[in-house]
């Protein structure tokens, strides 16, 4: 059983399709693994990564469904996983039907049609797992590699679904795929299918919101560390529930361009210091918020001290200048680590004992984190 | 002497460049409440900015094209003004690259300072240089006679180059590597930049190249495009000043086609009026200009009547070389795609086409702007053939009939 959530309502909803394929069973290690002859499936195995990446991905969905934060309300959710031969384990409280290309189909036809029943759905794919390119980018199912002389018939085509998910009325459609890009020496000699789970129709029109973002750029890998969260998903995750959002209009709100436009910031963020050079590609049209915050966002926040010398003797405090509530601390030797709502705060230091100059500064704080230093003059 | 009003104060922004250019460039500034909601914003094309505010506390956001963002605390007091200095010329190591790291998202963090330090003995040498036109299906080369051979580092180098209007193409190669094509978009003085590129973790990756025409307005609305970040970009030019860039065409056919992708984007076609068919039949070198008129085509309200031009427009755009900007390859590729599914995979000139199209998306580099990709020759992306050489590279035209 691979439908997690439906609650369909007559009004404009978000229609989510979840797809996560860690263990490949013909690749290498896989639990009926048979030589492959093509080049790119030799060197493809077994992912502990997605699996995992899609729980959170999902996670993360009914995350924001709980705070009433999806513009569109959620009216399904679809859920289809590969689990990983000795990875960890996914869904435990859920059956998810498996990634097959069978399967994928079926519940890509099924929750396009869910997200054609109102021009103001929501449509929003989500796909982690191995990917390889040769101008088209080619997603592969579980059972990739079945057939040795042709692999490819365990695969799609991603960019011609996706133009033929134009024919949606759905006018915002998100796709976010997270797999790797790569080009392997015998696919350049070899001519591929054009093997789209729906032929693309030159007489759709495109769907005015449209974010369509790849965890990495042509000829580029995705990354992520065994049995966790891949770095991109991560940023994703971080972008929806918040890293993305913005007051601009005087709502808290994510929307598709922050999306796109600071993605890349977000993956450095996620990883600092894992000298990876992934970078995210995004495709997008017009722009649409899909989530808007009830509350301000709460912001992780450190106030120390500049010498730490001082940070004994201050007594540190924040006031909002918006709602003009703050907080004080006194004197400890560690650094404040707090949490704030988003906003533009007072923050001092006051010392007693007189061996410092009091100190203050004006400073914004917005998601995912702030630190204040404050430089102490004795 | 100016008086302020009383209940207000004034807020001065002062801009900090190197290059007396780069004050022309637009950026946006936001003013925003103590909620963090945006009170105010502006697009700002000079040195200065002065505004009347309620006594209170702002954030002042200075956001540029490249992504690259200052803020500032601005605390408002009745009858005072109250000034803010941002230094964007930091954000670049030299003066004559202030364009780049300031319009341009791919550009990066300003290497000195921190990753120079690391790598300052990183240098790519006998870098070479040769022009390709292509012109009645031919591609001609020279060497190029502004660049030459090249030594390069992180911090990297930049020149002004002469563009005429043709299908131009600049190799870069590296000894024992594949070489690196880029499209030049046509200019009296084409501001070009190459260095090593680095990724955000320092680590040295290939070369990293950029190209800007003195149409600031076009460039910066080409870096937003280019990120998605389509609000701003709205919110700088209007669809008024995109539909001006097209209006433009016969001075700047490039900016043109930078505005016909933008109203493609928002999908403001009815702002493009026949401005498209005109930019495609009036540059006939300009692949751009095709790939435009035949997309507008697609959109406008997908008429079964309108395929057999949309067909045409497409091949077309082949037949003139590679689009000089990486929207319009894609573009080219989906657009040949879909026509390839229309006509059941069994019409031999889309057939032709899309592959030609498909070589080059295999060997294009989609982050950038401009089209680049890396290959032996221009009409041989990606693959060596050891038996193709020559300095002369005839293109068989593709016949639509």
């Amino acid at each position: 059983m691979s439908f997690f959530i439906e609650k369909i309502r007559e009004e404009p909803q978000t229609h989510i399709l979840i797809i996560g394929v860690g263990g490949y069973p013909y690749l290498n290690n896989g639990i009926k693994s048979i030589p492959q002859t093509f080049e790119g499936a030799q060197m493809l195995g077994q992912l502990s990564s997605p699996p995992v990446s899609a729980e959170a991905f999902y996670n993360a969905v009914m995350d924001l469904d709980d705070q009433e934060a999806w513009i569109r309300s959620i009216g399904s959710v679809e859920v289809l996983i590969s689990p990983s031969p000795n990875g960890k384990p996914v869904f435990q409280s859920h059956s998810p039907d498996v990634a097959t290309l069978a399967n994928i189909k079926k519940s890509y036809r099924e929750w396009k049609k869910r997200c054609d029943s109102n021009v103001d759905n929501v449509a929003i794919f989500f796909f982690c797992g191995h990917g390889l390119e040769k101008g088209e980018h080619y997603l592969l199912a579980e059972d990739f590699g079945e057939v040795p002389e042709a692999p490819w018939d365990g695969s799609f085509a991603f960019d011609m679904t996706r133009r033929a998910f134009f024919t949606c009325k759905a006018r915002t459609q998100l796709f976010f795929v997270d797999a790797c890009r790569q080009l392997t020496s015998d696919m350049l000699t070899t001519d591929l299918p054009m093997n789209p789970i729906e032929p693309p129709s030159i007489l759709a029109k495109d769907c005015t919101y449209n974010l369509t973002q790849k965890a990495s750029a042509a000829n580029e890998s995705a990354y992520g560390r065994k049995n966790e969260v891949s770095y991109y998903t991560k940023a994703l995750i971080g972008a929806l529930l918040g890293d993305a959002v913005s007051n601009d209009s005087s709502e808290w709100c994510v929307d598709t361009g922050r999306i796109s436009s600071q993605m890349n910031s977000f993956l450095q963020k996620v990883a600092p210091g894992e000298g990876y050079p992934q970078r995210c590609i995004s495709t997008t049209s017009d722009v649409t918020n899909i989530i808007r915050f009830k509350e301000t966002p709460e912001v992780p926040l450190r106030v120390t001290c500049a010498p730490e010398s001082a940070l004994p003797l201050a007594e540190l405090s924040y006031l909002n200048l918006d709602t003009n509530q703050g907080e004080t601390r006194a004197p400890l030797n560690t650094p404040w680590d707090t949490k704030v709502k988003a906003g533009i705060y007072k923050v001092q230091a006051h010392f007693s004992t007189g061996q410092f100059e009091p100190v203050f500064v004006h400073k914004n704080f917005m998601p995912p984190a702030a630190l204040q230093i404050l430089n102490c003059m004795p | 002497m100016n008086t302020i009003p009383q209940y207000t104060g004034e807020l001065k922004i002062d801009i900090e460049t190197h290059h007396s250019d780069s004050e022309s460039i637009p950026k946006q500034l936001q003013i925003l409440g103590t909620d963090l909601s945006v009170k105010e914003s502006y697009w700002m094309e000079g040195k200065t900015w002065k505004k009347e505010l309620q006594p209170g506390v702002y954030l002042v956001r200075l956001n540029l094209a490249s992504g690259k963002r200052l803020e500032e605390i601005a605390e408002i007091s009745n009858g005072h003004e109250t000034k803010l200095d941002f230094n964007i010329g930091k954000f670049s190591p030299k003066e004559t690259q202030e364009w780049m790291y300031l319009t341009k998202g791919t550009a990066g963090e300003n290497p000195v300072g921190n990753f120079r330090n690391h790598h300052k003995t990183i240098k790519f040498q006998e870098i070479t240089t040769t022009r390709w036109v292509f012109e009645e299906g031919t591609w001609t080369s020279e060497p190029e006679k502004v660049l030459g051979n090249l030594i390069i580092d992180t911090v990297g180098e930049s020149y002004q180059l002469y563009v005429p209007n043709a299908m131009h193409l600049l190799e870069i190669g590296r000894k024992g590597k594949p070489s690196t094509f880029i499209c030049l978009p046509s200019s009296h003085s084409l501001d070009f930049m190459i260095k090593i590129a680095e990724d955000p973790n320092g680590v040295v990756g290939d070369l990293d190249i950029s190209c800007s025409t003195k149409n600031k307005v076009a460039q910066v609305l080409l870096s937003l495009m280019n990120s998605g970040d389509i609000n701003k970009g709205k919110s700088l030019f209007g669809a008024e000043d995109a539909e001006r860039l097209l209006y433009q065409k016969m001075v700047d056919p490039v900016g043109a086609a930078i505005g016909g992708y933008f109203l493609l984007k928002t999908g403001e076609l009815d702002r493009m009026h026949n401005w498209a068919q005109n930019l495609a039949n009036r540059f006939q070198w300009m692949p751009d200009g095709a790939v435009i008129y035949g997309w507008q085509l697609i959109r406008e309200d997908s008429k079964p009547e309108n395929i057999k031009l949309i067909r045409t427009q497409l091949i077309e755009a082949i037949n003139r070389g590679i689009p000089i900007y990486t929207e319009g390859l894609r573009l080219l590729y989906e657009g040949l795609m879909m026509l390839s599914f229309e006509f059941k995979h069994k019409d031999l000139p889309v057939e032709n086409a899309l592959a030609r199209v498909k070589k080059y998306l295999n060997a294009a580099d989609l982050s950038q702007e401009n089209t680049s990709f890396t290959g032996f020759f221009p009409d041989l992306p990606r693959d060596r053939n050891p038996e193709s050489s020559g300095m002369l590279r005839k293109v068989e035209r593709i016949n639509p009939n």
